[in-house]
């Protein structure tokens, strides 16, 4: 189980030196996935385009085009990746494009020298290499697996392959979450069912996290659904107000809300 | 044991999130997860070494055989297919154990196997039966042994496929018959049987569950060559080896299979917790349940 009993979740929660906290969707393996093959394509794109290039300075310049070619093949391979992250705020091109982010494991955007280093470091998370004579090659190890980067991934909380522990760095998530306002309660019957509630009504802290889940869920739930639901909570509520046994349960849950979160706030909808 | 606490953070997740959840549950987990495939797959995993010794003998050498590759590639072919197969009926433990880790700290795979027993017989009827994989070792044992192929690895294959095909509709059997002991059979009562208990939870989430059934193969594949290629990197590195020899076939191709369907199962569990909160409000019903607990232990 993880530590302090907290159920597993792919967030984290970091506390800046502010003392401001933020909450960060965290990017695992798959997510990251599709964020490198699309990089990938686009590496190989660009060195076709140099290989064109070079072909076509082939008759001016002769040989040296070849010397341009290996050029640009050994920055695409080693600083692609660092130098987009660098300039763009910690998002490669495949990464904008599946919305993650590299950050520094305090939550301030990654610096020049972690992100360089970080994708340097990604041959190594490409391993263990199987050698190529497997293959009927030579005896280099040329066949990537991944698994080191895989392993490393899962065994820690924060889904760090060996370059990001190395550099302090994470990956997250830029989906901003959708914060559900008041949720509206549109049966004029819960207003009137809340008068005959309680004029004392206290709930715990829990219950009263429960009546707000179940008031901006209901909606998207069909009417048996949330008779269902409501039941369980609604039953020993009427037992406990007196109130009559036919009461619709979704309606006296409502109603509890319309109290708790709107009425007895002042914030009454027109 | 409090209905809204759980050992994963219950909310609406992604296709992607999911998978990578996966994985932490899988880390976190580890032992009891590959304790309750054992259960499952070992029985089958045994079958299948014995259904396929003679494709791939101890005794070949393989340095020195003709058309190596046809028949490794035979080898690992047919492993594959009824690795497949039997799949959700091996992990039918794993998904047990998963689903009362939610509520419980740490199950004892004993208490797991227990609940499971009651629900046994529906689900060896509907995997074994149902979904061919009956059939599908029937299949394997009727291969002959003298030609290069067969109708019968021809009909293994489409039995296979349509086994996928019917997973991919309708993945969370497993879940029904194990978590929710749905019955087979309503008889007199009013219970909702297996059948349309399917029917209701699998076409509310028609889309995303075809979603998750096509990237969950591609990751399958990935995963399954990533643990291949991996124990072949640690043979090379360990023993100074890298030719191609009958053990590491034989041990590596089902080791990495099983892996991989430990780690899938893990994944449908929590795809199957995900449609649940998406299409049913269950994140909602255990608060209300626990809350009406609650009440009820403090009286009026």
């Amino acid at each position: 189980m993880p530590a302090a009993g907290l159920p597993i979740d792919t967030t984290i929660e970091i506390v800046t030196p502010e003392n401001i906290t933020f909450h960060y969707q965290l990017a695992g393996p798959f997510r990251r996935l599709p964020a490198y093959v699309i990089d990938v394509c686009l590496q190989a794109l660009l060195l076709v385009g140099v290989a064109l290039l070079a072909a076509a300075l082939a008759i001016g310049i002769g040989a040296a085009s070849w010397a341009i070619w290996l050029l640009a093949q050994f920055l695409l391979s080693w600083f692609y990746g660092g130098l987009c992250e660098a300039y763009w705020n910690g998002q490669t091109p495949g990464k904008r494009l599946m919305g993650i982010r590299v950050l520094a494991a305090n939550g301030r955007p990654v610096n020049a020298y972690q992100a360089v280093l970080r994708n340097i470091l990604r041959v190594v998370d490409t391993g263990p290499l199987i050698s190529a004579e497997v293959l009927g090659g030579p005896p280099v190890p040329l066949i990537p697996t991944f698994a080191i980067g895989l392993v490393a991934m899962a065994c820690n909380r924060r889904f760090q392959r060996l370059g990001d522990l190395v550099t302090h760095t994470i990956v997250v998530v830029e989906d901003r979450p959708w914060l559900p306002g008041m949720a509206p309660i549109e049966d004029p019957r819960a207003v009137e069912l809340a008068e005959y509630l309680p004029p004392d009504l206290r709930v715990s802290r829990s219950m009263a996290r429960a009546l707000s889940h179940y008031a901006e869920r209901r909606r998207f739930l069909s009417p048996a659904r949330r008779r269902e639901i409501a039941r369980h909570l609604a039953q020993p509520l009427l037992t406990r107000f007196d109130l009559p046994d036919n009461t619709s349960y979704d309606l006296l849950l409502c109603a509890m809300y319309h109290r708790l979160f709107i009425a007895d706030h002042g914030d009454v909808a027109p | 044991m409090h209905l809204d606490r759980t050992f994963i953070a219950i909310r609406e997740r992604g296709l992607f999130d999911t998978l990578d959840l996966s994985l932490q549950v899988c880390r976190l987990h580890a032992w009891p997860l590959l304790g309750a495939l054992a259960l499952g797959a070992v029985p089958f995993a045994l079958l299948n070494y014995l259904l396929t010794d003679w494709i791939l003998p101890g005794d070949l050498d393989l340095a020195a055989a003709e058309e190596v590759s046809a028949v490794v590639l035979r080898f690992a072919w047919t492993m594959l297919l009824l690795v497949t197969l039997e799949a959700p009926l091996a992990a039918v433990c794993v998904t047990a154990y998963l689903g009362q880790a939610m509520f419980l700290e740490a199950p004892r795979l004993r208490e797991v196997v227990g609940d499971l027993g009651r629900c046994l017989p529906q689900v060896f009827w509907c995997q074994l039966v149902g979904r061919g994989v009956f059939l599908g070792l029937l299949l394997a044992v009727l291969i002959p042994r003298d030609s290069l192929y067969s109708g019968q690895e021809v009909f293994l294959a489409l039995l296979c496929l349509a086994a996928l095909v019917r997973r991919l509709t309708a993945p969370f059997l497993n879940e029904i018959l194990v978590l929710e002991k749905a019955p087979l059979r309503a008889g007199r009562t009013l219970t909702v049987t297996a059948g349309q208990r399917s029917r209701l939870l699998h076409g509310a989430g028609a889309g995303s569950i075809m979603n998750l059934g096509l990237v969950a193969a591609v990751v399958a594949a990935l995963l399954t060559l990533s643990a291949f290629g991996a124990s072949l990197c640690l043979r090379g590195m360990l023993l100074e080896n890298w030719s191609w020899d009958v053990p590491l076939f034989r041990v590596g191709v089902p080791l990495s299979l099983w892996l991989t369907v430990l780690f899938l199962s893990v994944a449908r569990f929590l795809a199957y917790l995900d449609l649940r909160i998406r299409h049913e409000g269950w994140e909602v019903e255990l608060r209300m349940r626990a809350e009406g607990m609650r009440l009820a232990e403090e009286g009026p």
